[in-house]
């Protein structure tokens, strides 16, 4: 009985295997609109090997159904007939059926395939109805390349088939097809039915292995234990090498060459090691498109579905992770952000909704989006949705930008079953994506257009077990800080280094740009194993204000004795949920990847710490952990309470909070943007511009970027033109150019109560007073489009 | 260790590695012994329990260090003058992996299981040292077996972390 399960169970694992290749065939097949001899005999092969031991097994159902389907198949590898939409349906129900029959292979007798099984039959018998439709193709013998081509086939016609294929043409795809190769056999064989030939070949069926009947693509089942214990090993090698490198200097020629060469050795083998765990993102992705089809058909949609970058490859760990989170995202967005195809076109909207999943690297980060076309999110009902729920008072929600409300979907407590309809559906099981995808280290953030469609991005980390992370000092000891903690890194020279920090109660605080921020000295925080306290606080403020009082005095006494000392000091702004909080450290070392190893069981409840390092030098080090370290440094968010009173007293009058860049042009006026529409701020010299025409230019990374000023669009003081300026490059430009501004002032987050009545002009959003100034708030584009509208986005 | 397994072991002979700490003699069985090591590049863990003294790093495997003079409440003073010692590693069958530190490695020495006195037998027998370690690690000191010139102290690794905190052990 055992052997036989055994038996049973390789036999399904293979299955799926095949199950899987079908269903690679069958997008092909949907994407490029062509179906290859070459593809109908793989097909073949797959259902008739499912079939063959289904026999033995006693597997009456998934006999019976790949039976049908072997049989309509080899009728169309015979070429006795050609393939239809309604037979490529009826072939794909039955692999969506038997893979559904995989799942519970024991129970597989009791579905029901009869129905399926009469509907193959049905098409099949076509067979000896069907005329033997000469080959379409070719017939005439086309030896030298004729100057037009001669009765090709355009893949329109092909399409026309295919109606439901249509969709998937690439509009370049369309011109008819080159002329066959003069070489082409001239008399055309009883050429098969398919359309294989007239097929538009792009290169990537060039690169895919076509016609590999015989062979069969190499692969090992290994057991993922055994490759950990690889990695490991390879990971121990490297150190023995680290060790050796050091001895090197000693080393006669010969030993040198020859650790030459164990080193570049070890660095492959290791890379080679790694990227076994890889897998190409793809075969998670082709798991939906099945999905999305059955999808439109049950909800009566029309769904274009696309993936792109398959072959971005991710740790195995990651990708099982991720399958979660993804299905429900694009159930998501065929089921509530597509909308009906009656609909759509009212919206004057292609009737076809487009759902792409797309993943590409950046900035060391697998980043996987959820695009669809559809209706996008409702601002407004977000928003109400949110003050039922209490989860967020009406204050605060005038505080938030627009991107923020849109997150708010992804709150645990948002998505109830009544939310489905009312806030377009969108937000159900949102806080589970986010809570799934944030367990390894991913982040989830949203962007949508009302009418134009959402995005949703899922940032993922390379792999689980290597993250990047900040290395920092204190005392003789260094300590990891994972990126995803680390907000930014604050430096404290001389004087700021002893004036800055300030106390407030019995915590210290820093301003960081109008937020208080409370502060945690890393060093007092080791040093005391008891969870902190009023006192201890108290004591801890109170010793470093003694402290920095000397730094004080002592700076002072050095300043007049002409050899000044410098003082620095360094912290590393945090983030643990919603609580920020400086962590005061004595050196920072950079960046570092870092393979993380979790904490010994006889130490695991210590909260400071959230695993263990080998550093690159060989020794060990702790990686912190930014909440376990709040709590036990016990912070609060000290600047909170007293913010948000102020705030509210404001709130009122339409007061937003907003993220800005303040700047001037020279003259005394002062200016801001957001934040969000900013890619980057460049340091130039203004030597560098170069003008052509009325115009000026200045080259960036090798491209010319158009330098607008702001008097070009607005009535403004035009500046004094220092030798060295800024350059603001917008985040949206369809065209290089970018900003002259003369000084930068801030940056920050700041309440803006805006006034569109005072100084109205074109790209300009209104003013408002920041800082105790009145600010004038540029709105980029309309700027660029007022400066030179037929120049940025002509076509648009 | 239940009943038939203590006898079964009664008759055998059993491999000692011995190590010296605080001047005192020690040994574990050397079936559970990885490897001896060289004492090198200790990370503390700041809040750890006092006997814990670190994580080093043995050929990118990380490894917990325990310091067992701390455990038994032996004068730091007393470490024996031998550089900065070295560290025992055990076998990843005895526990996660980790290591004790030790002043000095000895030899390896056989040992009749039965010449080893369980210390529940008699308190007569045992030395002071002896009912002093007990009082402090239940579990983790076996026995007592007299060699020629001094008294050995047989450990079982397998206890030196316990299931518990070191501490509750204290109080028991």
């Amino acid at each position: 009985m055992e052997t036989d399960n055994d038996i049973l169970a390789e036999y399904v694992e293979e299955s799926r295997e095949h199950l899987i290749k079908i269903e690679e065939i069958f997008e092909h097949i949907q994407k490029t609109g062509e179906v290859k001899l070459s593809s109908i005999n793989e097909l073949f092969r797959a259902i008739h090997t499912i079939k063959g031991s289904a026999g033995f097994l006693g597997l009456i159902s998934i006999g019976t159904l790949t039976h049908a389907m072997e049989s309509l198949l080899d009728s169309l590898r015979e070429g006795r007939l050609s393939i239809t939409q309604p037979m490529s349906d009826a072939l794909m129900e039955g692999t969506d059926m038997l893979s559904d029959m995989f799942d519970d292979v024991n129970k597989s007798n009791n579905t029901d395939v009869s129905e399926l099984v009469s509907v193959l039959k049905a098409l099949n018998s076509t067979a000896a109805v069907a005329t033997l439709e000469p080959a379409p193709v070719l017939a005439a013998p086309v030896v030298e390349p004729a100057p037009e081509p001669v009765e090709q086939r355009s893949v329109a016609d092909v399409l026309a088939q295919f109606p439901e294929l249509a969709q998937f043409a690439e509009p370049e795809a369309a011109p008819a097809v080159q002329a066959p190769a003069p070489a082409a056999p001239a008399p055309v064989a009883p050429a098969p039915v398919t359309t294989a030939q007239v097929a538009p070949q792009d290169n990537k069926d060039n690169d895919k292995p076509q016609d590999n009947s015989g062979k069969h693509e190499e692969f090992l089942r290994i057991k993922v234990d055994l490759l950990d214990r690889l990695m490991m090993l390879a990971g121990e090698l490297v150190l023995v090498r680290n060790q050796q490198l050091m001895h090197l200097e000693q080393a006669d020629s010969t030993f040198r060459s020859i650790t030459q060469s164990l080193d570049s050795v070890t660095t492959e083998l290791q890379e080679t090691i790694m990227r076994t765990r890889m897998q190409p993102i793809g075969t998670v992705f082709s798991r939906y498109s099945r999905m999305v089809r059955e999808l439109s058909r049950k909800l009566g949609k029309k769904i274009d579905f696309v993936t792109e970058g398959d072959e971005v490859e991710l740790d195995k760990n990651i990708l099982e992770a991720i399958g979660d989170p993804l299905t429900h995202l694009v159930r998501n967005a065929c089921d509530h952000g597509i909308e009906d195809p009656d609909i759509r076109v009212a919206a004057g909207k292609s009737e076809f909704g487009k759902v792409t999943l797309s993943a590409y690297h950046e900035s060391g980060q697998i980043h996987v989006d959820i695009k669809d076309n559809g209706k996008g999110l409702k601002v407004e009902t977000i928003r109400r949705k949110c003050l039922e729920k209490g989860l967020k008072t009406e204050d605060e929600l005038s505080r938030m930008s627009v991107q923020d409300i849109l997150n708010l979907v992804l709150l645990p407590g948002f998505s109830t079953a009544s939310s489905v309809t009312d806030v377009s559906g969108r937000g159900v099981g949102m806080d589970v994506v986010k809570t799934g995808v944030e367990k390894f280290g991913g982040s989830v953030s949203l962007t949508s257009v009302e009418g134009e469609g959402s995005v949703v991005k899922l940032r993922l980390p390379l792999t689980l077990a290597i993250i990047p992370s900040l290395i920092v000092q204190s005392g003789d000891e260094r300590f990891a800080i994972p990126q995803v903690n680390l907000e930014e890194l604050v430096c404290l020279y001389d004087k700021d280094a002893f004036t800055r920090i300030e106390c407030a109660g019995a915590r210290e605080v820093f301003r960081l740009r109008d937020t208080l921020l409370p502060m945690v000295r890393l060093r007092e925080a080791l040093a005391r194993e008891k969870m902190f306290d009023e006192d201890a606080l108290s004591e801890v403020t109170e010793q470093n204000s003694e402290a920095r009082k000397e730094m004080a005095v002592k700076y002072k006494e050095a300043e007049e004795s002409d050899h000044p000392i410098h003082y620095s000091l360094n912290f590393a702004v945090l983030r643990s949920g919603s609580l920020r909080f400086g962590l005061i450290i004595d050196r920072i070392h950079g960046s570092e990847e870092i393979v993380v190893k979790p904490m010994h069981r006889a130490v695991k409840s210590i909260p400071l710490y959230s695993g263990a390092t080998v550093l690159g030098d060989g020794k060990v080090a702790m990686i912190l952990d930014a909440t376990g370290l709040a709590r036990h440094y016990n912070v609060r968010d000290v600047g909170g309470g007293k913010d948000g009173k102020k705030q509210k007293a404001t709130a009122e009058d339409g007061t937003e909070l907003r993220s800005l860049l303040l700047f001037s042009n020279g003259g005394s006026e002062q200016f801001g943007v957001s934040m969000q529409d900013v890619k980057r701020v460049e340091a130039i010299e203004t030597t560098a511009i170069e003008r052509i025409g009325s115009q000026e230019y200045i080259t960036l990374d090798g491209v010319s970027t158009r330098v607008v000023r702001l008097e070009d669009g607005l009535h403004v003081q035009s500046g004094s033109q220092p030798e060295n300026m800024f350059f603001l490059i917008p985040q949206s430009a369809r065209k290089p150019y970018g900003l002259l501004v003369e000084k930068l002032i801030d940056s920050g987050h700041y309440e803006v109560k805006l006034n569109k009545e005072s100084y109205q002009a074109e790209g300009v959003e209104g003013t408002a007073l920041i800082k105790k100034k009145m600010t004038v708030l540029v709105n980029l584009e309309q700027l660029m489009h007022l400066v030179d509208g037929m120049w940025y986005g002509g076509q648009a | 260790m239940n009943l038939s397994e203590t006898e079964a072991m009664m008759n055998s002979t059993l491999q000692m590695c011995t190590f010296r700490m605080s001047n005192r003699l020690f040994g574990v069985n050397i079936l559970d012994v990885k490897e001896v090591n060289e004492n090198t590049n200790v990370t503390p863990i700041y809040h750890a329990p006092s006997d814990i003294c670190g994580y080093i790093n043995i050929r990118g495997q990380i490894l917990l260090v325990v310091n067992l003079r701390e455990t038994f409440g032996f004068d730091q003073r007393h470490k024996t003058e031998a550089g900065h010692g070295k560290v025992v590693v055990f076998k990843s069958s005895v526990d996660e992996p980790f290591g004790i530190m030790v002043d000095e490695v000895c030899d390896v020495v056989s040992v009749e299981h039965s010449r080893i006195v369980d210390r529940r037998a008699g308190e007569a027998n045992a030395a002071d040292s002896v009912r002093e370690l007990r009082r402090a690690k239940d579990g983790i000191v076996m026995g007592v077996c007299p060699l020629d010139k001094e008294l050995l102290l047989v450990l079982n690794a397998r206890h030196i972390l316990g299931k518990q905190s070191v501490k509750s052990l204290d109080s028991k």
